[in-house]
């Protein structure tokens, strides 16, 4: 659905992009991470044709970045992170004038405008002007321009930004869904916990360069170098943690809060050895867990926090 | 009390450090190079070149002025309104005279500083001969009291108003009141004086009803320079004129100051903007209606160039101009037929403007509502997409010179004037001529939509600027041309020199185009 190769955008000495390889499927929900200026919207931009890259090819349901343009627009949708709107238009107007410029008309056009309204929950602001909305809805206003024509691609910067929570949990499911409707999704967001819910796949870009690129499980085991367990006893809590010190699978042992945190030695996977030797040696387990590892913790010990 | 003026004190350092501002001063000064180079070497034809010169470059100033005025001095307080920023600045500690002082200071400055410059080679004219160095000091100082006026006048209409677009409405009103009543009184206490005269008594009139009307006569800087430079001008350069204009302004910047708080209370963002266009149902010919087959067609009639309203309202500036134009042709006399001169040209200069200011609307809205990349994202080519933007914004505009051209056939002196240039027998081809006038204001809108793109504010103003600048540099390049290839010997000069302009301004207003699709497609992926 989109391939992406060698993408590289440069501003001068500046390297926005360099270099992305990026192959997404149809029904791919692809979460983008990123700092700020890392090269997500500059990517998107270059996939929306909106932008000519320095380097490199990216297609759009196999049509060329170069050689298909408006071709790709038909087939894209795209969202960008902050957009305006025409103050003096009424919502109905503003949805209808895009529907027409993307050449939906006839009597249909206007249920086709109303049908979008209703999806992203705006139906009783038909006629309401947009300069009177307030961000979170424009930023629902814009999203349902953007699936007016029905795209078979969608391109998200960060849809959720400004809204409020019963916004973004709307915006969520609705993620879920176009990814069901086999629409290959490329989302950004800097809130990386609703990206892990929705996503299939994620990237992570940093300085322009993609430094991880594959599904959610693989990027969270990629992140998982070392397991982190918490364990809590009911007695003699600094006796276990001696005990665990001296245990070969282990590396390190802290007393946080009340709470032995274990962390393990690279590469181990299986630690079933250690509540049976706490057991064996009369230890009660109130609590024994693997630290959970989701996609802000995988950000971070994956990322550098290069920001350029 | 210095902190007041921290933002001043910004506005200027910034302006400083800025390339633009120092080129548009230079590129000022070069128009007055040309302008000067034109007028020496066409100084065998008339008298007074120094007079002519810096006539033409007084006048200019004035009207560059009060076009830039409207748009650079009405937005001052209304921009920060409008971008929700007014409200940050007075938590940030500023107050505020201290923003007044800064949004509007820093332009005055760059306004008089505009005129301050030239003063060097405007003197120029005293050793060209036809003008005095006294003419030239009297007509800087009203330019510059005229600038005072415009700033503080226009500080009061952005202060009160909710939005831009309001303000500057405010203001051009306001100036109309400022031209208009000041000529009445002064063609009536002229004709007072006349009758005086007539009934064998002698002027000035003494009573304070007549010295009224002739002071208030004083107080236009139009017409203030007419009295300055007729010959034999000796008076000080603190007229009237300067010291109301100067007073003027400064009571208007007390008003802002005094009604800051409360114009500035109430959020201005979510006032509506559609101008004549309706929402309701009960207007329909009034009301968008429904999108048209061609969206952006339908947007920019409407909501650019202000629909079926907006439509009325010009049938009724432009059939009213033209009636009036006819009735004073009935009259048949010289004064009555200078008048006629004057509501034509105001006719056909109302048409460049009109297109310019629709054409430059259509592209800034764009801008500032940063709606370019949504546009960018249709499936449309970026130059259908700009094209049918202007047919629709021009598509209301399109009456004026309908009416124009039904005016020339009613008209009996337009029908023969211009019957007369088409069938001149002397050498001059009269069709050369119209193509050029009409490609003249026709580099108006051109220019207008290009800046548009480029500036926030002025960009109309500054197409006339650069329209009259590209006259002035092409007359002048084309008569060397010819002079130095011998064709100004030939019979037929004239009409190379007007077929040498006409190609010339053709191939700008082609740039023009060029520029607006390029930069269209920048913005769109910025």
């Amino acid at each position: 659905m989109i391939e992406t190769r060698q993408l590289t955008k440069r501003y001068g000495h500046l390297i926005a992009v360099n270099e992305i390889n990026l192959s997404l499927k149809e029904g791919d929900v692809f979460g983008f991470i990123g700092p700020n200026g890392s090269g997500k919207t500059t990517t998107m931009r270059m996939i929306a044709t909106l932008l000519a890259p320095d380097y490199g090819e990216a297609y759009v349901c196999g049509k060329s970045i170069y050689n298909d343009p408006r071709e790709i627009r038909r087939l894209v949708g795209y969202m960008p992170d902050f957009f305006g709107v025409y103050d003096d238009m009424t919502v109905i107007e503003y949805l209808e004038f895009f529907a027409s410029a993307y050449r939906i008309n006839g009597p249909g056009r206007r249920k086709v405008c109303e049908d979008k309204l209703e999806l992203v929950d705006m139906a009783f602001k038909r006629d309401a002007m947009v300069n009177q909305l307030s961000r979170g809805q424009t930023q629902r206003i814009g999203l349902a321009r953007t699936l007016l024509h029905e795209p078979q691609v969608l391109l998200l910067d960060e849809p959720a930004s400004g809204l409020d929570p019963r916004a973004r949990i709307e915006i969520r499911n609705l993620l879920k869904k176009l990814g069901e409707l086999k629409k290959t999704v490329i989302v950004s967001s800097h809130i990386l916990p609703e990206l892990a819910d929705v996503c299939t796949r994620v990237g992570m870009i940093e300085k322009g360069n993609l430094i991880v690129d594959g599904y959610v499980d693989e990027v969270m085991r990629k992140a998982r170098q070392q397991i982190m367990l918490q364990i809590r006893v009911k007695e003699n809590m600094e006796k276990a943690a001696a005990l665990l010190q001296k245990h070969d699978l282990v590396s390190n042992v802290d007393i946080v809060k009340g709470t032995i945190d274990a962390t393990l030695k690279a590469d181990t996977f299986d630690y079933s050895s250690i509540p049976t030797l706490l057991i064996s040696e009369g230890f009660q387990l109130t609590l024994f867990r693997e630290e959970e590892v989701n996609l802000e913790t995988a950000f971070m010990s994956l990322t550098k926090g290069l920001v350029q | 009390m210095f902190g007041a003026f921290a933002l001043l004190e910004r506005s200027l350092r910034v302006d400083s450090r800025a390339l633009s501002p120092h080129l548009a001063r230079m590129g000022l000064l070069g128009a007055i190079y040309f302008s000067l180079c034109y007028a020496l070497t066409t100084s065998f034809m008339f008298g007074a070149p120094g007079l002519r010169f810096f006539q033409g470059i007084a006048y200019l100033d004035a009207t560059f002025m009060t076009l830039l005025g409207i748009g650079f001095f009405s937005t001052s307080i209304t921009e920060e309104k409008e971008e929700d920023t007014l409200g940050l600045m007075l938590m940030a500690g500023i107050s505020p005279l201290g923003i007044l002082a800064g949004k509007s200071g820093g332009r005055l400055w760059q306004s008089l500083l505009l005129i301050a410059v030239q003063y060097p080679f405007v003197i120029l004219a005293v050793t060209m001969g036809g003008v005095m160095h006294t003419q030239v000091w009297s007509v800087t100082v009203a330019l510059l009291a005229y600038m005072v006026f415009l700033a503080g006048f226009g500080l009061l209409c952005s202060t009160l108003a909710p939005r831009s677009q309001t303000a500057s409405v405010w203001m051009v009103l306001g100036l109309l009141i400022y031209f208009v009543v000041p000529s009445v009184a002064a063609t009536w206490a002229m004709s007072h004086a006349t009758w005086i005269i007539n009934q064998g008594g002698v002027t000035p009139p003494t009573t304070l009803f007549w010295r009224l009307i002739e002071g208030v006569g004083d107080t236009c800087v139009f017409l203030q320079m007419s009295k300055i430079l007729t010959t034999g001008f000796h008076q000080s350069a603190w007229s009237i004129q300067v010291v109301t204009n100067v007073l003027f302004g400064v009571v208007c910047v007390v008003f802002s100051w005094i009604f800051f708080g409360i114009a500035t209370r109430s959020p201005t963002t979510e006032a509506s903007s559609r101008g004549l266009v309706t929402r309701s149902r009960r207007l329909p010919l009034f009301s968008a209606g429904r999108t048209w087959i061609n969206p952006f067609i339908w947007k920019d009639f409407h909501f650019v160039s202000g629909g079926l309203g907006m439509l009325l309202v010009r049938v009724a500036y432009y059939g009213g101009l033209s009636l009036l134009a006819l009735a004073i042709e009935d009259k048949k006399n010289a004064y009555a037929m200078s008048w006629f001169g004057s509501i034509v040209f105001l006719v056909w200069f109302s048409v460049a403007i009109d297109a310019a200011k629709v054409l430059s609307r259509s592209m800034q809205d764009e801008v500032r509502g940063q709606t370019l990349a949504s546009l960018m994202m249709l499936p449309r080519s970026s130059n259908r997409i700009v094209y049918s933007k202007f047919a629709g914004a021009m598509l209301g505009w399109l009456l004026g010179p309908f009416l124009g051209v039904i005016f020339i056939f009613v008209s009996p002196s337009m029908r023969e004037g211009v019957t007369e240039m088409l069938t001149a027998q002397d050498g001059d081809n009269g069709l050369l001529i119209i193509t050029m006038m009409v490609l003249y204001f026709a580099l108006i809108p051109h220019f207008a939509a290009l800046l548009a793109l480029y500036v926030r504010w002025g960009a109309v103003a500054l197409a006339i600027g650069m329209t009259i600048g590209t006259y002035f540099v092409l007359m002048m390049g084309i008569n060397i041309c010819l002079v130095v290839t011998g064709g100004m010997r030939s019979i037929n000069s004239p009409n190379l020199l007007f077929a040498g302009v006409s190609v010339a301004l053709f191939f700008i207003c082609a740039a023009c185009h060029i520029g607006v699709l390029l930069r269209v497609q920048a913005l769109g992926a910025k």
